[in-house]
């Protein structure tokens, strides 16, 4: 019985030791170095074919590529990564296509207008795409001998700078309440105050975690006025809601406007036509399981003297930073806020902090010039430690230009008790 | 030694074997009732959520009555009855074979309108629609819809 088992586990090493063996293990390449490294041998093996990683939409069909144990006919160079085409025989296909969700799990699986049916596995090394090319009148769920697939693999540039590897120092903390404000509005526009500082509204979501501090309780106000006209017409709507996308729960229905004779009502409704605005307010009190340091320590600002030409210098800063293209200063002041900001939303999506740098480096490639606002109003929080600007002469505190480019700049600000300068803290 | 040697090849075979088992994953969705727990029904699989509307697309783990089908979508309806919508595949073997078997199962189905049949209990309903030409023969699958009902609230 032994003899058998361990004769049968023989085998299989064999087979496996069969695979390894393989010539080029493509399933090995996740970089443009590996790729380097096998296109290489491959050259040193055929000596008669000229192999160039710089040349786009090369294709290469030397015998002995593998993808795991897949075979693979034919490989692509094509830029940003490589193709790999299977043949139709062995059910390769299938066996591609199986090894991958052995190896990465269930891909995220679509079919498009010609029924091409798609599977991709995006990690920060690289982004896989499995395409199937099934025969004529077969079906998926009957994948085999003569299907094809291609899979295309694009490598993704890595950053050392801790500011692009924010993601891996994020802690996941299990029921953390996500609060988010809901709006839906129609014919009207409106300010959203936490704690009597105005909240920037870019889209009708508004991430409310990052601007908590305490348990509170946390003051929301909203002000909202007509978009036309001087009141409020019956066509025009508001609605707002706190809720807890965690749990999916609302935690408030703040207000409701409806439109003049309409049915649906929530609590508390206002029917207030003719009016110029109107102001909705709750305090409520938030539970998340831990808080961050934030502005807690910072300074009362109220009664800076120095306070003006403390921002301006701080945008001063950031200029001076783009033109010299200095990304460990870059990284400096804004590292503290991006960690606290997805920190709270428990933000772990690589893609976030590679494409926020890469804007950085889109910056220094392109801004020449740069202009800071120097008459603008302050508005403080309620306890003064917490700062925003209201440009009065520009577009925004900060304007990085370059040819048919620019980009503008306007942060929240605090000073730490240690400190005489001030730090950026949310966005 | 021979022993050691053993020990080392049995673990090289399990690591063979630790793979996904597919067949393990197909998914029956006449299993599914008013009660089933749906995120609990696809645990293991890609199953996409939302509001409170499921869609599950890869055929290779679909099946009704033993009929793979393209695809499903699962959602409440407005009368608080959970709603199962399959797109078959344009097949007139899998329409004979599910009205066989929906025949054997629940009796002769109603014929609501023309080429619409139903057939159900207090806890389901099952509709299949079927587009057949002027020749009276089996063109394509319209839909197939099963509604879910609380039986207790019957």
């Amino acid at each position: 019985m032994i003899k058998t088992i361990s004769l049968s586990c023989l085998f299989f090493s064999l087979m496996s030791c069969n695979i390894s063996s393989t010539k080029y293990d493509l399933g090995t390449i996740h970089s443009q170095n590996e790729l380097n490294n096998i296109l290489n041998l491959m050259q040193k093996n055929n000596i008669d074919v000229d192999i160039d990683s710089s040349f786009y939409y090369d294709e290469l069909t030397p015998k002995g590529m593998f993808y795991n144990d897949v075979p693979i006919q034919k490989l692509v160079l094509h830029g940003l990564g490589i193709t790999l085409h299977t043949d139709t025989i062995n059910f390769s296909a299938k066996r591609l296509l199986e090894t991958l969700e052995n190896d990465k799990g269930f891909g995220n699986y679509k079919t498009d207008l010609w029924e091409n049916h798609t599977f991709q596995w995006d990690n920060e090394q690289e982004n896989l795409k499995l395409k199937l090319e099934l025969a004529k009148g077969n079906h998926l769920a009957n994948i085999g001998e003569k299907d094809n697939a291609t899979l295309e693999i694009t490598f993704n540039d890595s950053y050392k700078i801790p500011l692009a590897n924010i993601y891996k120092q994020i802690k996941i903390e299990k029921n953390n309440p996500n609060y988010i404000l809901k709006i839906n509005s129609y014919g009207v526009y409106y300010q959203v105050y936490l704690n009597n500082l105005r909240i920037d509204n870019l889209y009708s979501w508004i991430s409310i975690n990052p601007y908590i501090l305490d348990k509170g309780p946390i003051s929301l106000k909203i002000k909202v006025f007509p978009t036309e006209g001087n009141t409020f017409s019956k066509e025009d709507s508001f609605k707002a809601t706190l809720v807890n996308e965690t749990t999916e729960e609302i935690v408030s229905s703040i207000a409701t406007i409806v439109k003049k004779g309409g049915t649906t009502y929530l609590y508390p409704i206002s029917l207030l036509f003719d009016k110029k605005s109107e102001q909705f307010e709750i305090n409520f009190t938030p539970k998340l399981n831990s808080y961050p340091k934030a502005w807690s320590d910072g300074v009362d600002l109220r009664k800076d003297k120095k306070l003006k030409k403390k921002i301006i210098a701080l945008y001063k800063k950031i200029g001076e930073f783009v033109l010299t293209k200095d990304e460990q200063g870059i990284n400096d002041l804004f590292y503290t806020m991006l960690l606290e900001e997805n920190q709270v939303i428990q933000n772990t999506d690589y893609k976030f902090f590679t494409e926020n740098w890469v804007q950085w480096l889109t910056n220094f490639k392109n801004t020449y010039k740069y202009s800071i606002s120097e008459n603008f109003k302050i508005n403080f929080n309620t306890t003064g430690k917490l700062i925003k600007t209201i440009p009065l002469d520009k577009e925004s505190m900060l304007i990085l230009t370059g040819k048919n480019f620019n980009s503008k700049h306007n942060y929240y600000l605090y000073q730490a008790q240690n400190s005489s300068e001030l730090k950026i803290i949310r966005q | 030694m021979k022993k050691t040697i053993t020990l080392i090849l049995m673990c090289t075979c399990l690591c063979t074997y630790s793979q996904i088992n597919y067949k393990k994953l197909i998914r029956n969705l006449e299993e599914i009732n008013f009660e089933t727990d749906i995120e609990k029904f696809f645990k293991e699989l890609r199953v996409n959520k939302s509001d409170d509307n499921y869609t599950f697309k890869d055929e290779r783990f679909l099946r009704f009555h033993g009929v793979i089908v393209d695809d499903m979508k699962y959602y409440t309806s407005y009368s608080l009855n959970k709603v199962i919508h399959i797109t078959p595949f344009n097949n007139e073997k899998d329409a004979l074979v599910l009205i066989k078997k929906l025949t054997q199962l629940y009796g002769e189905p109603t014929d609501i309108i023309h080429h619409v049949l139903s057939w159900g209990n207090s806890k389901k309903t099952i509709t299949l629609e079927i587009e057949k030409n002027e020749d009276n023969k089996f063109e394509k699958f319209r839909e197939i819809e099963i509604t879910l009902r609380n039986d207790k609230n019957d």
